[in-house]
Parts: structure tokens; C-alpha cells; sequence
């Protein structure tokens, strides 16, 4: 595969890919979970993340992060590797792994994301305050800044945690199961939105195992079970992903349950 | 007014509303963290486990606010490594370093009789009998406390609230945990003396989770719960005096009294609006 046809088609030539992941493995508890995953991505790219429950869709996002060690291969970020990229990836977690007992607005979210950027034992400053308000606005959530973040729906969260990724000036954002939990009327409000932080030249990569009706948001898709079973735009790799995934679970599998776009 | 002010004509009276109005308002904001971390368990274990170390003090002559200080320290570091070491739920090793460490420390005091510290005095605070110089190391201490609170607060909110995020935007959370534990552990010396071992969870969570039913942002909950605190310190004291109890129960009944008042309240509210 050429440099070219890995990156999205409206990318001019970059010099240095956003994102570079080189033929990693990665175990957890001794078990392989990813193994032999390549791919890179350029900046104003949207990624889908495709395939099912159990595919290491987290695994991935989460060694991008720079959470998890790798067995084998390596992962750049703007050309550093991940150890040394701290800060130049955001990530969005899975709404589970954060914990809603903490009274946060969704200002207060914000701000965090300039944790770092302010540095230690030093307060917010007025560029700091103009920054959040800059990213809440962009995702549309101003008016809510006064909210309890535990009180938003779904796609309201999700707007302000992609806010908070913003105020981190990270160029990079991770979504894992971004459209959880999010209705459809807002899921497009949420795609929406990345598109937009896309086109100002970040990268955006989105894990989710909804096949079918996503994909078709996404410039390009990596479908993933365990090793990467397509790469490439939506179209094109997702129908091979549900071929592979899903015939080889049921021996039943009619091609037509994959067209109605929710295979699990 | 003659009711508000005749206990204060006694200067261990004094000494004991300033010792329990600093630990009213440190606890809280200590409590603030325990309650959105959910680290009840871990600050009760804490304030039992340091017994060994109190007793140790008394024995060398020491005041027992330096023998409790590293005692915590070395328990919340051991919580750690058994955590990681034995792959036992942290509640699991927290519970079993509690009773361990509480054990030891009870065996300690029942051998080393007729030293000058009574049990009693240890379970359930012994805040009318501190010295100008309990009051003077409870106070550097709770300034201490706050001080490191006020240093590390905006890494410490967002490891609370999202710790993988936090993570990944390059903020150390292990540290920050470590950290946390050891500033648990000087408020709870803090607060040992004020309200005994037993009671010290009084101080740090029930202010705290009064004063998260009725303000919806953390900072703000807070100094809500400090000025809850304070009052609940000085209320007790009262009862203390005149009812003549000890002091650690009589502040705690005002604690929970308070948190029940502010649920009732709250119901209320939600049912106008």
C-alpha cells in the first residue's frame, strides 16, 4: 500500500503523517489481542474504528494513548514516539471509565483539558478562560456551560468531552464508543462537529463496533479483529470486514443480516 | 448569651474549639476527594492503622502526632503494593492491613501498661485535654494540608474525575494518587485528636456529603463543607460541655444529624421546582 493511499484523499503532502502505527502486537494478561496492526493517517482525516465487541478496538486506542505497552512494532505521533507524545493525543474514554460522582460543569471539564498546558502550581489564566469558551463554542455547548456534566444526555458529554480534547491543543483525539449511548438525532450533531475539527487539520480516530450505519461517516475505516482485516475508505472495507466477522461466527449467516447495519 | 460563653472562661475549653474548628474545616476539604473517590474504607483503615505508631510515640516520650504521621504514610504505601503485588481487590488489602495494623496496635497497649494514654482517650479523641502544643501542630498541620490541597488542585480534579484521560493528557495519576493519600493521611492526624480513631470518617465524610447534596460543583462543595464542618465542630463542643460527652460522638450526632436535615431539604426542593 503507497503512502498516497493511506492518508485521505483531500490531504495535501504532508511531510510528517499525524499518526503512525507500525506492525504492533499487544498483550494483555498474556493473551495476544493485537498483532500485526499497521496503518497511518495524515491530519483532516476521521478514522472509524470498525468491528465487533472483543476485536481490541480499545486495545488499540488505548496503546495510541500511550496506555499500554507494546509487545512488538511502534506507534509515532506527529514523528515522537507515544512515550514521548504525552499531551499530543486527547482521548475520550468510554462513559464508563469516568466517574460521575464528581460534580463537574461542563466548563469545569473544559478547563481540565489546560491542566498541563498551564503546568504545575499555577492557576488559569484569562487566555485560559478565552480558550475554554473557544471550545465549548465550537462543539456548541456554551450555553451549557453552567450544566452538571452528569446531568447532559449522551451527546451532550460527548460534545464536551471532544471540547475538552480541543483545549488540550492535542492534534490527535481518540473516541472510544464515541456514539454510545448517544441518540441518532445527536449522533449527526456529534459527527457534525468532528467533521468540522477535521477539516482544521486534525486527526480524529473513532472506535466503535456499530458497523452498518456508521461507517459511511467515516474517510477511512480500519477494520480490526485483532490483526487489521481491511484498510481503507468505508465502502470499500467494511463490507469485507462483515464477510470475514460474521460468517466466520455463524454458520447460519445470511450476507443480507450485514446490509441491515446491526450484524451483532 | 451567658450559655455561649461561659465554657470559654476555661482555657483547655479555648484550646479545644480552636483544635476542633481547624480539624472541622480541614477534614471537609480532604472529604471532598474521599467522597467522589470513594476512599471511605481506605480513610477509616488509615486512622486505625496508625495506632501502633501512636503508641510507639507515647513510649519514646514523643507527642503522638510523630508517630502517626509515618505510620499512615507506610500504610497507604503498603495498600499500594499489596494492591499490586497479590492481585487482591483494593478494599480486600485495605481491610486487611486495618485489622493487622489496628491489632498491633491494641496488643502494643495492652502490654505496655501503665503507660499515660488511655485507650479511651485514643478511640474517641481527648479534645479538652491538648496542650497550647497539640494546638500548634494540629493547626501547621491543617495549613499544611490545605496548602498541598490548594498546589495540586487542578491535577487532582481531573485525575479524580477521569483518570485515563488524565493520563493520557500527561498528567502523572500515580503520582497524584500517592500524593492524595499522603495529605489523607496528615488530616486524619489531624483529626485524631479532635474525635479518636473511631470517629475520624465523621469528620471527613459526613460534612463533606452534606455538602455535596446541596452544591452541584466541587470546588464550591468545598468551603460548603468547611463552614459545615466549623459549625458541627463548635455545635459539639456544646453538647460536649453541657451534656457532657465525650467529644467525638457528641460532634459526629451533630454531622449526621445535619446531613439527614439537608436530605429532607433537598427532597423538598426537588418536588418545588
Amino acid at each position: 500500500m503507497s503512502p498516497e493511499s493511506s492518508t485521505s484523499p483531500r490531504d495535501t503532502a504532508e511531510p510528517v503523517p499525524a499518526l503512525v502505527v507500525e506492525d504492533i502486537a499487544v498483550e494483555l494478561g498474556g493473551r495476544t489481542i493485537l498483532e500485526d496492526v499497521s496503518f497511518s493517517a495524515g491530519p483532516r482525516v476521521l478514522v472509524g474504528v470498525l468491528g465487533p465487541n472483543g476485536a481490541g478496538k480499545s486495545t488499540l486506542l488505548n496503546a495510541i494513548a500511550g496506555l499500554l505497552p507494546l509487545k512488538r512494532g511502534r506507534i509515532l505521533i506527529e514523528g515522537r514516539p507515544v512515550d514521548g507524545a504525552r499531551g499530543y493525543v486527547a482521548y475520550v474514554p468510554q462513559q464508563e471509565r469516568v466517574n460521575w460522582r464528581f460534580p463537574a460543569t461542563a466548563w469545569d471539564v473544559v478547563m481540565m483539558g489546560r491542566a498541563r498546558r498551564i503546568g504545575w502550581l499555577r492557576r488559569p489564566g484569562r487566555h485560559d478562560q478565552d480558550a475554554v469558551r473557544r471550545c465549548l463554542e465550537q462543539v456548541e455547548m456554551w450555553d451549557k456551560r453552567a450544566s452538571p456534566v452528569s446531568e447532559l444526555s449522551g451527546g451532550q458529554r460527548q460534545r464536551v468531552f471532544v471540547a475538552r480534547a480541543l483545549s488540550q491543543e492535542a492534534n490527535v483525539l481518540l473516541l472510544d464508543e464515541a456514539f454510545s449511548g448517544v441518540d441518532v438525532a445527536s449522533q449527526e450533531g456529534l459527527v457534525a462537529v468532528l467533521k468540522e475539527l477535521r477539516d482544521g487539520g486534525r486527526t480524529i480516530l473513532i472506535a466503535t463496533h456499530d458497523v452498518g450505519t456508521l461507517s459511511a461517516r467515516f474517510d477511512m475505516a480500519v477494520c480490526l479483529n485483532r490483526h487489521v482485516c481491511g484498510w481503507g475508505p468505508p465502502e470499500q472495507v467494511t463490507p469485507r470486514l462483515l464477510e470475514e466477522l460474521y460468517s466466520a461466527h455463524s454458520a447460519t449467516h445470511h450476507s443480507r443480516n450485514g446490509d441491515n447495519g446491526n450484524p451483532a | 448569651m451567658e450559655i455561649l460563653l461561659e465554657p470559654f472562661q476555661f482555657s483547655f475549653m479555648v484550646r479545644a474549639l480552636i483544635v476542633s474548628v481547624a480539624v472541622g474545616i480541614i477534614a471537609p476539604v480532604m472529604g471532598a476527594y474521599v467522597v467522589s473517590r470513594g476512599l471511605a474504607l481506605m480513610g477509616d483503615a488509615l486512622s486505625h492503622a496508625v495506632l501502633p505508631g501512636i503508641v510507639l510515640a507515647v513510649l519514646l516520650g514523643l507527642s503522638p502526632i510523630v508517630g502517626t504521621i509515618p505510620m499512615a504514610v507506610l500504610m497507604a504505601i503498603l495498600i499500594g503494593y499489596l494492591g499490586k503485588r497479590t492481585g487482591l481487590s483494593e478494599d480486600t488489602a485495605i481491610g486487611i492491613l486495618f485489622v493487622g495494623l489496628f491489632a498491633l496496635g491494641l496488643a502494643m497497649l495492652s502490654i505496655s501498661r501503665g503507660l499515660a494514654v488511655r485507650l479511651e482517650d485514643i478511640l474517641l479523641g481527648q479534645i479538652l485535654g491538648v496542650s497550647w502544643g497539640d494546638v500548634a501542630s494540629t493547626v501547621g498541620l491543617g495549613i499544611l494540608a490545605l496548602l498541598l490541597l490548594y498546589a495540586f488542585h487542578k491535577e487532582l480534579v481531573f485525575a479524580t474525575f477521569d483518570p485515563v484521560g488524565a493520563r493520557v493528557a500527561g498528567l502523572p495519576t500515580g503520582f497524584l494518587d500517592n500524593v492524595l493519600l499522603v495529605i489523607l493521611a496528615l488530616v486524619i492526624v489531624v483529626a485524631l485528636q479532635a474525635v479518636g480513631i473511631i470517629l475520624v470518617l465523621a469528620m471527613l465524610i459526613v460534612p463533606a456529603a452534606t455538602a455535596r447534596l446541596l452544591v452541584r460543583r466541587f470546588a464550591p462543595s468545598m468551603a460548603v463543607g468547611a463552614l459545615l464542618g466549623a459549625g458541627i465542630a463548635v455545635a459539639g463542643l456544646y453538647l460536649s460541655f453541657y451534656l457532657n460527652l465525650p467529644s467525638g460522638p457528641a460532634m459526629t450526632l451533630v454531622a449526621v444529624t445535619l446531613f439527614a436535615v439537608a436530605i429532607a431539604v433537598r427532597r423538598r426542593v426537588f418536588w418545588h421546582s
